[in-house]
């Protein structure tokens, strides 16, 4: 009977799990095939390049190479050994190269890159200019076949409305090159009465960059706000697209792990292009996510890189990375380093403004602002007024009463790692007081305290506001001074305490805080002979300075 | 790894529990001291009236001085003259002296207390004492009186005591010269009245001991006046009601 039960219940479920023909519940069997699987839940690689040279109005001045930069970057970017892009698509006839054209390309490519992890590149290389709008504020526009320099908000192809498309991609790693400027000179074009404008502002440009970049996005510029794209005979290209495109076949591989991604690309395309015009162009990129750098332009990552330090941020605008006391890049940019323990500085002529030992392993990609973070004033030494009591009522009637505290903080942020602090501490305080052994009856003394206190408390910091809270251990000596009929002398005792701490603090401006702390500490007292658990609080609060 | 461990806990708790002393008992007590204006060396003490034992007796000139007076708030009872008594309060200092000056004596009241026993037993030894002043354990006359005083003004918890007796107590309060009657009840344990009754105690003067243990003028005619017959335990004259 034992055996024939097992058996039954296998066959039920045997029975259960058989596909059944006509009705619901069943099994189904289900054929696969693998590769098709596995690339349907490949992320794709598309890209839309975009080269406009002909152009209706004749006060654009065709372009020799736009249509060829496109054509050019878009062979490297579907080259098997280099790119990889599975869909590219370029604009550079003249039909296609309309301003509506150009709009339903972006929109087409929405519709197609509908995945987070697709790869999406768009190039740009046309003339750039500038005008005002109906609300007579200045704003870009890229110059397409059949915008007029008469009606330039009406017919050419809005920065922000390009953005607007783009930042309307699901993908999040997408990246826009935008080979054109809107400085008036070389690939830019301005009506005369706008450049009279412009050549009454002594600085330059002057509105606010218009290489935006949204979340996980990067926008790359062939040159920076105020200065000239240029076209090369030589290399019969736009110089930055050039060498971009040289950058590709894996000169720019910054770190050595098999890809050329995009960062790494426009830093190549960019000190190229720097050095080539002898300084006349200089790209520009905006860059908000680049911890992850993920898009990969040419090749892939078939080993583990050196580790790179890098900033794009415009804080860092203009300084010099040194490595281990050599200068290796101008930022924006990056560069790779031998793995292990290096010196970092940043500088800019004879300041400095960052000087760090960083310890960088192979792979790592260190952002250079997060050592600028690393490096604010970090530290605090606070003097701080408060009240030191014992919790029960018993021990500050018979011990000490609440007296006033002096004391001095200081708190050091990030040690021993990130997030924890170390919190010093001295506290004392001096004067007369009474002890009550019964309701009526008061005895004069005279008290001295003094406090030690270490703690390791847990940071949670906010722009100005930071909490901390964690153990604390303090020794506390107390002294207690009788000149009374029945004695005189002194009492002393020492004891240490454990505990814990917390406080808040609050800048004020660079130097200065407002801070508060508490403590509640356990200690065992002894009086008379018979030990006792008692329980201590401090409550300060007062003025930090940090350094 | 563990003997290092084993020693830091040790020197831990070595430092958690502290070292030094720190000592309160001195401060527990004080003294008291003053003099009296007016006073009678033979009878006059003061003394502290929730601990009797700490008294102090006067000098000549009226000096008293009292130690080892628990801290805090407390009440003296002054008997200075054989008049005159009352009540101080003092804040006693911890560890420290108090001095009261010069201390004018007040008038003092007197009670008359008479112990009343039940069925009309006989009282032997007994007494009544004044808590907190130092009339203790004053004997009452044959017939279960006594005069205490003089008393300070306020109120008084008395207690009268008698062999074969429970312990009774009774409060009186009195104002400066008043003389106030205060009467305090005696009862004697049930089972002792039912068992013995006066065959042990015996009767008050002129009462007969009855067979049922309770004290009666007669209970047969022997007890009674020529002409007389003893009825319902009291001596009635013949053919009288």
């Amino acid at each position: 009977m034992t055996r024939i039960v097992p058996i039954i219940l296998l066959g039920a479920l045997v029975a259960c799990a058989s596909p059944s023909s006509g009705e619901k519940g069943g099994l189904v069997p289900l054929k696969l095939d693998e590769e098709a699987l596995s690339s349907a839940y490949q992320p794709r690689r598309l890209a839309l390049l975009i080269g406009v040279d002909t152009y209706d109005d004749p006060q654009w001045r065709n372009l020799r190479y736009s249509a060829k930069d496109a054509t050019d970057l878009a062979e490297a970017l579907r080259d098997p050994a280099r790119g990889r892009f599975t869909q590219v698509r370029v604009l550079n006839r003249p039909e296609e190269t309309t301003r509506a054209g150009i709009l339903a390309a972006l929109r087409q490519l929405k519709q197609e890159a509908t995945r987070p992890d697709d790869v999406v590149v768009v190039y740009l290389s046309a003339h750039g200019t500038l005008a005002r709008d109906t609300r007579g504020e200045l704003r870009r526009y890229l110059v397409a076949r059949d915008s007029s320099y008469n009606a330039i908000p009406q017919t050419a192809l809005s920065m922000d409305a390009l953005k607007a498309e783009f930042d309307e991609l699901p993908s999040r790693r997408r990246l826009l090159v935008l080979a054109t400027c809107h400085s008036g000179s070389g690939k830019s074009l301005l009506p005369k009465e706008l450049q009279e404008e412009l050549r009454g502002i002594k600085s330059g440009f002057y509105a606010r960059p218009l290489e935006e970049s949204s979340r996980a996005s990067m926008v790359f510029a062939a040159c920076d706000w105020g200065e000239t794209a240029r076209e090369d005979e030589a290399l019969q290209n736009d110089i930055y697209t050039h060498f971009l495109i040289e950058g590709l076949n894996g000169a720019a591989d910054r770190n050595a792990d098999g890809a050329v991604t995009a960062t790494e690309a426009h830093d190549y395309a960019r000190r190229r292009t720097f050095a080539f015009t002898e300084g006349r162009q200089r790209p520009s990129a905006e860059i908000l996510e680049v911890g992850a750098d993920p898009v990969v332009l040419s090749g892939g990552i078939h080993r583990t890189g050196r580790p790179e330090l890098y900033s794009y941020s415009p804080r860092l605008d203009g300084f010099t990375l040194k490595v281990d006391g050599e200068p290796r890049t101008e930022l924006p940019g990056g560069t790779a380093v031998v793995p292990g323990r290096r010196k970092v500085e940043l500088t800019k002529g004879d300041a400095t403004l960052v000087s760090r030992e960083v310890h960088v392993a192979p792979g790592e990609r260190l952002p250079l602002e997060e050592l600028l973070a690393d490096s604010s004033r970090r530290h605090s030494l606070a003097l701080l007024a408060g009240m030191f009591r014992f919790t029960d009522e018993r021990s500050r009637a018979e011990l000490l009463p609440a007296t006033p505290h002096l004391a001095l903080a200081l708190r050091l942020e990030d040690l021993p790692v990130r997030d924890w602090g170390l919190l010093f501490d001295v506290s004392a305080s001096t004067g007369s007081t009474n002890l009550s052994m019964a309701l009526g009856s008061l005895t004069p003394f005279r008290y001295t305290t003094l406090s030690a206190g270490v703690a390791l408390p847990y940071l949670w910091r906010w722009e100005r506001l930071t909490l901390f809270a964690g153990p604390r251990v303090a020794a506390l000596y107390l002294r207690r001074s009788f000149d009374v009929e029945a004695y005189v002398g002194a009492q002393n005792y020492l004891t240490v305490s454990p505990g814990v701490v917390g406080g808040v603090t609050v800048e004020l401006d660079e130097r200065l805080e407002l801070t508060s702390q508490a403590q509640l500490m356990m200690t065992y007292v002894v009086v008379d002979g018979r030990g006792q658990a008692e329980g201590f609080t401090g409550l300060w609060a007062g003025m930090g300075y940090r350094f | 790894m563990r003997h290092t461990l084993h020693i830091a806990t040790v020197l831990l708790a070595a430092a958690v529990s502290g070292c030094g002393n720190l000592e309160n008992e001195p401060f527990l007590e004080g003294s008291i001291s003053g003099r009296l204006t007016e006073s009678d060396a033979a009878v006059a003490q003061v003394l502290v009236k929730d601990a009797p034992h700490i008294r102090s007796g006067v000098t000549e000139d009226g000096h008293f001085a009292l130690e080892h007076v628990p801290a805090g708030h407390t009440v003296l009872f002054v008997l200075a003259t054989e008049t005159k008594a009352m009540h101080l309060q003092v804040a006693v200092q911890g560890g420290q002296s108090v001095s009261l000056g010069d201390v004018v004596p007040h008038e003092g009241g007197f009670l008359d207390v008479r112990l009343t026993p039940p069925g009309r037993l006989r009282l032997t030894e007994a007494r009544v004492s004044v808590e907190g002043t130092p009339y203790e354990d004053l004997l009452v006359d044959e017939r279960a009186r006594l005069r205490v005083g003089p008393l300070a003004s306020g109120c008084h918890t008395l207690r009268a005591t008698a062999a074969g007796f429970e312990d009774a107590f009774a409060t009186a309060c009195i104002n400066r010269g008043e003389q106030k009657d205060v009467r305090i009840h005696l009862t004697i344990p049930n089972n002792d009245f039912i068992q013995h009754g006066c065959s042990k105690k015996g009767c008050a003067a002129g009462d007969q001991c009855a067979p049922d243990g309770t004290c009666v003028q007669c209970f047969e005619d022997a007890h009674c006046a020529t002409g007389q017959r003893c009825q319902d335990s009291v001596c009635r004259s013949q053919g009288g009601p």
